[in-house]
C-alpha cells in the first residue's frame, strides 16, 4: 500500500491516538503488564493449586522457609505463603475494582448533577460533600464496618463511601470546564433534556480526568483494605488477605521476616503497577500536562 | 484579617455540625446496646432497660441528636461508657503523643523531601531525578504500616539500636515518626517536583537568569518562593490528617495515640468517645486548614489582598 504515515495518522480514532501515546510511556507499559499478570494470575490461580492450600492449617510444615514444595515457605500454620497471596490478589482487586465502580457511578452522578444544575443544588451537595472529606477517611470507613459488621460486602461500602467525595469533585470541575462550550448549548438549544446532556454529551468529553482518578482509586482502594484487615476491621482469618497476612506475620517478623515481606511486596506491586498506569493515562489522555 | 479569620471559624460550624450529625446516626442506627456495654453482659435486663430509659437512649433519634448538640454547646460532651471518665479526658492525656509522631514526622518529611524535589527539578532528567522519581514512586506504593515494619525489622530486630515499641523515651519516636515521614515524604517530593518544574519555565525566572542572578538565588527566591504555595497546602493537608491520629501506625508501634484510642472506642460502640474524638479531630484539622491560609498571605503579599477585600 501507498498510503503515507501522515495519511493513517490523520485517521487515527481519538482512542488509537491515546493508546499510542501510551504505548510511548514505558513506566506506565510496565505497569499496565504488572497489573494484567496480577489479574491474570488472581483469576487463575486456581490452576496452581486449590483453594483449600491456601485456608487449611498443616502444623507440621509450618514456617518452613522458601523450599520446592512452598517457594515462598510456610506460614506459623503450615500454609503455603505463594498461594495465600495469590489468592490474596483475588479479594483485593475484586473489592478495589467493585469500590471503584460502586464509588465512580455514585460520585459521578452527585458531581454531575453540582456541575450542570450549579447555584444552590451545587452548594448544597459539594458543601455535604466536604463533610465527608472533613472525616477523615479510614475513621469513617472504621465507623461504618464497626457499624455493620464485617465482611466482604460491607467492606466494599466503607470504602466505597469514603471514595465518593474525590470522585464527585472530578467529575464537577470536569463538567464546569465543558459545560461553556458552544456543542454543550446546542445540544440545549435542540431542546435536550439536562440528564440526557450529561450522560450523552458532557460525560464522554470529560472522560479524561475521571479515568485518571479511577485508576488511582483501586490503588487507594487496596492501601484501605489492607489497612483495614491490619487492624482486624476487614477481612477476617483465615481467608487469604494481604493485610492480614502482615498481621499475623507481625508477631513472626523477628526470625521469619518472608512472612511480611511476600504480602507487603504484593501490596506494593499492585499500588504501584496502578500509579504507574494512572500516571500515563493522564499523559496520554492530556499532552499539554506533560512537563 | 481578623474579619476574615472570624468568617473562616463561623464557616466550620456547619462543617462540624454535619460531621456530629453523619457519626451520629452512624452510631444509633447500627446494632449494639451502650447500656448492655456499661451494664456487662450478665445484667438483668429490668437494669438495662432503666439505664437505657437514664441515659435517654429511648428518646426518638432526632431529639437524642438535639440533646447531643445542645450539651456540646455547652461544653458537656457526656462520660464514656466504658470507664465514665469526662471524655476529654483521655483524648487530651493521649493527644500530645500523636501529635509528637506527626510533628516529627512531617518535619523529617520537610527536610528531606523538599531538598530532594528541588534538586530534582532543577536537575530534570539527571541520575539524581530518576533516582528521586523511582523511589518516590516505590515509597507511595508501600504503606505506612508495612514501612513501619520494616523499619522494626531493621533498627530494631536486626541491628537493635532502636527500640520497636511504646513511648518512654525520644527514641521511641524515631521509628514511627520515620514511617509517618516516608508516606509523606513520597508526597512532598512529587508536588515539589512538578509545582518547581512549573515555575522554573516562566518568564520572569528566564528574565532573573538574564540579568545575571546567581543560580542559587535563582533557585530559592525567584523559583521556590513562587512554588510554595501548593507545597504548603499540602504540608497543611497531611500534617492535619496525621494529627487524626494514624491508626495503622499506632498499631505497629503500640502507640497509645488517638487513632487506636477511636477504633477502640469505635469497636466498643463507646458513642460518646467516638463522637468527642471525631469533632476534635475535625476542629484540629480546620484549625490546621486555616493557619495554612493565614500563612499564604506571608509567602504571597497577592493573597492578603484578596482576603482584606472580601
Amino acid at each position: 500500500m501507498e498510503t503515507t504515515g501522515t495519511v493513517t495518522h490523520r485517521k487515527r480514532s481519538q482512542l488509537s491516538m491515546i493508546w499510542f501515546r501510551f504505548r510511548k510511556n514505558k513506566l506506565a507499559m510496565l505497569g499496565l503488564i504488572i497489573f494484567l499478570m496480577m489479574i491474570l494470575m488472581a483469576v487463575y490461580v486456581s490452576i496452581f493449586g486449590d483453594y483449600e492450600r491456601a485456608i487449611t492449617m498443616d502444623m507440621p510444615n509450618k514456617l518452613q522457609t522458601p523450599s520446592a514444595a512452598h517457594p515462598f515457605g510456610t506460614d506459623q500454620f503450615g500454609r503455603d505463603i505463594l498461594m495465600r497471596m495469590m489468592f490474596g490478589a483475588r479479594i483485593s482487586l475484586s473489592v478495589g475494582l467493585l469500590t471503584m465502580v460502586l464509588s465512580l457511578v455514585v460520585g459521578s452522578l452527585i458531581g454531575a448533577a453540582a456541575g450542570y444544575y450549579g447555584g444552590r443544588v451545587d452548594n448544597l451537595l459539594m458543601r455535604i460533600m466536604d463533610v465527608f472529606l472533613a472525616i477523615p477517611s479510614t475513621l469513617l470507613a472504621i465507623s461504618i464496618v464497626a457499624a455493620l459488621g464485617q465482611g466482604m460486602f460491607n467492606l466494599l461500602l466503607a470504602t466505597a463511601i469514603s471514595q465518593i467525595p474525590a470522585f464527585a469533585r472530578v467529575v464537577r470541575s470536569a463538567i464546569l470546564t465543558v459545560k461553556g462550550q458552544d456543542y454543550i448549548e446546542a445540544a440545549r438549544a435542540c431542546g435536550t433534556r439536562g440528564g440526557r446532556v450529561i450522560l450523552r454529551h458532557i460525560l464522554p468529553n470529560a472522560m479524561g480526568p475521571i479515568i485518571v482518578q479511577a485508576t488511582l482509586n483501586i490503588a487507594r482502594t487496596i492501601l484501605g483494605i489492607s489497612s483495614l484487615s491490619f487492624v482486624g476491621l476487614g477481612i477476617s482469618p483465615p481467608t487469604p488477605e494481604w493485610g492480614s497476612m502482615l498481621s499475623e506475620g507481625k508477631t513472626m517478623m523477628r526470625y521469619y521476616p518472608h512472612l511480611i515481606l511476600i504480602p507487603g511486596a504484593a501490596i506494593a506491586l499492585a499500588v504501584m503497577s496502578l500509579n504507574l498506569i494512572g500516571d500515563g493515562l493522564r499523559d496520554a489522555l492530556d499532552p499539554r500536562l506533560k512537563n | 484579617m481578623l474579619r476574615y479569620i472570624f468568617k473562616r471559624l463561623l464557616m466550620m460550624i456547619p462543617v462540624i455540625l454535619g460531621i456530629t450529625f453523619i457519626i451520629f446516626a452512624i452510631m444509633s442506627f447500627t446494632p449494639g446496646d451502650p447500656a448492655r456495654l456499661i451494664l456487662g453482659e450478665d445484667a438483668p435486663p429490668e437494669d438495662v432497660a432503666e439505664l437505657r430509659n437514664e441515659l435517654g437512649l429511648d428518646d426518638p433519634f432526632l431529639v437524642r441528636f438535639v440533646r447531643y448538640i445542645s450539651d456540646a454547646v455547652q461544653g458537656d460532651f457526656g462520660t464514656s461508657y466504658r470507664n465514665q471518665k469526662p471524655v476529654f479526658d483521655e483524648i487530651f492525656d493521649r493527644f500530645p503523643t500523636t501529635f509528637k509522631v506527626a510533628f516529627f514526622g512531617i518535619l523529617i518529611a520537610v527536610f528531606i523531601g523538599l531538598p530532594i524535589g528541588i534538586l530534582s527539578a532543577v536537575k530534570q532528567y539527571s541520575i539524581i531525578d530518576t533516582i528521586s522519581t523511582v523511589g518516590a514512586m516505590l515509597l507511595t506504593a508501600m504503606p505506612g504500616f508495612f514501612v513501619g515494619m520494616l523499619l522494626i525489622l531493621l533498627f530494631a530486630l536486626k541491628l537493635n539500636i532502636l527500640p520497636a515499641t511504646g513511648i518512654s523515651s525520644w527514641k521511641h519516636f524515631v521509628l514511627p515518626s520515620l514511617a509517618v515521614a516516608s508516606v509523606t515524604m513520597a508526597t512532598f517530593i512529587r508536588m515539589t517536583r512538578s509545582t518547581m518544574l512549573e515555575v522554573i519555565r516562566q518568564d520572569y525566572v528566564r528574565t532573573a537568569r538574564a540579568k545575571g542572578a546567581s543560580k542559587p538565588r535563582i533557585v530559592f527566591r525567584h523559583c521556590l518562593r513562587n512554588a510554595l504555595l501548593p507545597i504548603v497546602t499540602v504540608i497543611g493537608m497531611n500534617f492535619a490528617h496525621q494529627l487524626g491520629g494514624t491508626v495503622m501506625i499506632e498499631a505497629v508501634f503500640a502507640i497509645p495515640g488517638l487513632g487506636s484510642h477511636m477504633v477502640t472506642a469505635v469497636r466498643q460502640k463507646d458513642t460518646p468517645v467516638v463522637m468527642a474524638s471525631i469533632i476534635f479531630v475535625a476542629i484540629v484539622a480546620g484549625l490546621m486548614n486555616l493557619l495554612v491560609d493565614i500563612l499564604y498571605t506571608y509567602i504571597d503579599p497577592r493573597v492578603k489582598t484578596q482576603y482584606t477585600k472580601g
